[in-house]
């Protein structure tokens, strides 16, 4: 899949994974490349910040609990995150709709 | 589980970069995550060593990972450079008060007639300012790399306001050599030119701003190819 066409579309990934039920990060990135079939593969490097940043714009929280000795941070999508993620599904249909209408080439004109 | 070094190490190096006040969350978090996958690695049998490679393969290089959540503190970063050149734009209007204050001048008379000593004293400061902004223009390009604006460079943080303060400091001076070799009275009569300087510093810092805080809002993916 080419890059392009997801940047940009990182955190409605993360919401849409989270709309589901709270995760910690490790598993977020799992859960985002098992359903895209295993076409997207997250970085950690990406995933992480963006959860801050989704943090303090209210649309994520977080809580550490302790897993078999060490901090865990599992983040749950707050009532904030899921108004933003029906508006980016909302987007995501509109695209899907248009591009749809190209994928297949046009109909022969009748001569 | 005891964390194995080399995954502690790298979580130390990540965090080393960030701000002090997210230190110890974001170094947990990514030990974490670094320890899940290694153990997912031992699970499937993979050997600790081998295993070990594959979680911090994951994550990219410290400086890399880093520069993700440096990226997130732009708008922070705004905040404190804005705050940076304010200060050092402060610094010039006490100084140009000072000089005014000091050299008493003649009140201007339109039209103005800049006197040869006031000229001089206006090409001075103009020199400097225009090899403050000839530097600046070359610090943000040497800082930034395809993908990646000054602002996320991790001396970006550094440099800014040390440049912020240099341009603040350095006219000042050339104010001060200007006064020096042409009399002050000379430069506070000046009052063209000292109009002249203000607004080149703010240009100088609206400039510097502009370039470090202009870059792709998108997050960087890496899809697979299925």
């Amino acid at each position: 899949m080419e890059a392009d066409l997801l940047r940009g579309n990182l955190d409605g990934l993360i919401l849409a994974v989270l709309d589901d039920g709270p995760r910690h990060g490790y598993s977020l990135i799992e859960a985002i490349h098992d359903r895209s079939g295993g076409a997207v593969t997250v970085p950690a490097g990406s995933v992480y910040p963006a959860m801050r940043r989704l943090e303090r714009a209210g649309l994520v929280t977080s809580e550490w609990s302790d897993h078999g000795g060490r901090r865990r941070r599992t983040y749950a999508i707050t009532p904030a995150g899921r108004e933003h993620l029906a508006g980016q599904r909302r987007s995501w249909q509109e695209v899907t709709r248009v591009l749809a209408a190209f994928s297949l080439p046009a109909p022969q004109a009748q001569s | 589980m005891t964390a194995p070094e080399p995954l502690a190490a790298y979580a130390r190096a990540v965090a080393a970069r960030v701000p002090a006040a997210d230190r110890d969350d974001i170094a947990a978090e990514l030990l974490d995550h670094l320890l899940t996958d290694y153990e997912r690695h031992l699970d499937r049998g993979i050997a600790a060593a081998d295993a070990i490679a594959a979680a911090l393969a994951c994550c990219g290089p410290a400086g890399q990972a880093a520069s993700g959540y440096q990226q997130e503190e732009r708008r922070h970063r705004r905040y404190r450079l804005a705050a940076s050149a304010g200060t050092s734009a402060l610094f010039l209007a006490a100084v140009w008060a000072a000089l005014l204050v000091l050299a008493a001048p003649p009140p201007a008379r339109w039209p103005l007639r800049p006197q040869p000593a006031g000229v001089a004293a206006t090409g001075i400061v103009m020199l400097t300012a225009a090899v403050l902004t000839a530097a600046t223009v070359t610090a943000s390009r040497m800082l930034t790399s395809p993908g990646r604006p000054w602002t996320a460079h991790p001396a970006a943080d550094v440099i800014t306001p040390i440049l912020n303060r240099a341009t603040a400091v350095s006219l000042a001076l050339a104010t001060a050599s200007a006064g020096a070799l042409t009399g002050w009275r000379a430069v506070a009569t000046a009052q063209s030119w000292m109009a002249i300087i203000l607004p080149c510093a703010a240009a100088i810092s609206a400039a510097t701003l502009a370039r470090l805080t202009t870059h792709p809002q998108d997050q960087p993916l890496s899809p697979q190819l299925p």
